[in-house]
């Protein structure tokens, strides 16, 4: 039975009025637990038409939407231990603003900044090289534009807070921040 | 080893991406398991590790990257773990699924589905006419 909710409403409309577009994977292994949205800008960069982005399609991200979409493992932190790796970290000392990390190879890596409207829904509202984003406190200073990006795709509807992993993400979460050692 | 190309994705592009599906599809699976087993048996990476034969480190590493097992790993992990792997294949095309004991074959039968159309009469009395419609239905 199909359900029609909120989130789809609000989701339905920032795609129609071509603030949004939904990201497929290329790879879906017969279900789709989680899904991605991006703005078209975003979009434009994963498939290569943005001169930024000389070296897109990526690989490194291309699997990991596919991952993420699947609903297989994917590894997340919920303090922003960048030094764990995750690939999904949400920045500490901003409001629940997350990067999706790319991470290989090292020079190239990208991330996609952004929030979910809730479980298991991801909105990438920007895309950078990390060697664009440099240090700690540069990094915070472009995600901390990711509230306003928000804004003006939702207006006031509320980001996703949560406290585990998996209120995040449906599917599989390897929390990085209590793997054992 | 994927290179950084220019060009649209090509086919070692879709090889590429396919082996990285394929490699987290075991990750995820075997963490799922692991998890299950850790929160209803208490099962550590530790104990895990031992069955294996291998340092905790390893198999912590494992969990926090993208490994590329042998197929011999796997088999060893999934028999640590005490699960069976089953494989299926399904062609992207057909839809068509193989096992390693040949194609499945789907099973095949008919549904009748009662089902009506309402009209009303001059007097506004609605009348339900039912009828049948026969579908043929493949489970694979």
């Amino acid at each position: 039975m199909l359900t029609y909710n909120a989130t789809d409403r609000i989701l339905y409309q920032a795609v129609e009025t071509g603030r949004l577009v939904r990201r497929l994977p290329r790879r879906q292994g017969g279900q789709e637990l989680r899904t991605l949205y991006v703005t078209p800008k975003i979009a434009d960069g994963l498939d290569g038409k943005d001169e930024q982005f000389k070296y897109f399609p990526f690989l490194p991200m291309e699997n990991l939407i596919s991952i993420y979409c699947a609903g297989h493992a994917v590894q997340v932190s919920l303090t922003g231990d960048s030094s764990k790796k995750p690939d999904f970290e949400r920045l500490s000392g901003l409001d629940n603003v997350w990067a999706l990390c790319a991470r290989k190879p090292r020079f190239w890596q990208t991330r996609i900044l952004g929030r979910f409207l809730s479980k298991g829904v991801f909105v990438g509202l920007a895309m950078y090289e990390r060697r664009w984003l440099g240090g700690r406190k540069q990094y915070n200073k472009f995600a901390e534009a990711i509230p306003e990006k928000w804004a003006s795709i939702f207006g006031n509807v509320s980001v996703l807070n949560a406290s585990t992993p998996d209120d995040y993400f449906s599917g599989v979460v390897i929390d990085v921040d209590d793997i054992e050692k | 080893m994927w290179t950084i190309s220019r060009n649209r994705p090509n086919d070692q592009f879709e090889r590429d991406l396919d082996r990285g599906f394929l490699r987290s599809a075991f990750l995820s699976l075997f963490w799922a398991v692991f998890s299950a087993k850790k929160k209803e048996e208490k099962l550590t990476l530790t104990q895990l590790a031992d069955t294996l034969g291998v340092n905790k480190s390893v198999v912590s590493r494992w969990f926090s990257g993208d490994p590329n097992w042998r197929i011999n790993t796997i088999s060893d992990i999934a028999n640590s773990l005490d699960i069976e792997i089953r494989v299926t294949a399904m062609d992207r095309a057909t839809g068509r699924v193989f096992t390693p004991s040949g194609e499945t074959t789907p099973i095949r039968f008919s549904l009748s589905v009662i089902d009506g159309q309402t009209q009303k009469d001059g007097d506004g009395v609605e009348t339900r006419t039912p009828f049948l419609e026969e579908r043929i239905v493949e489970i694979a």
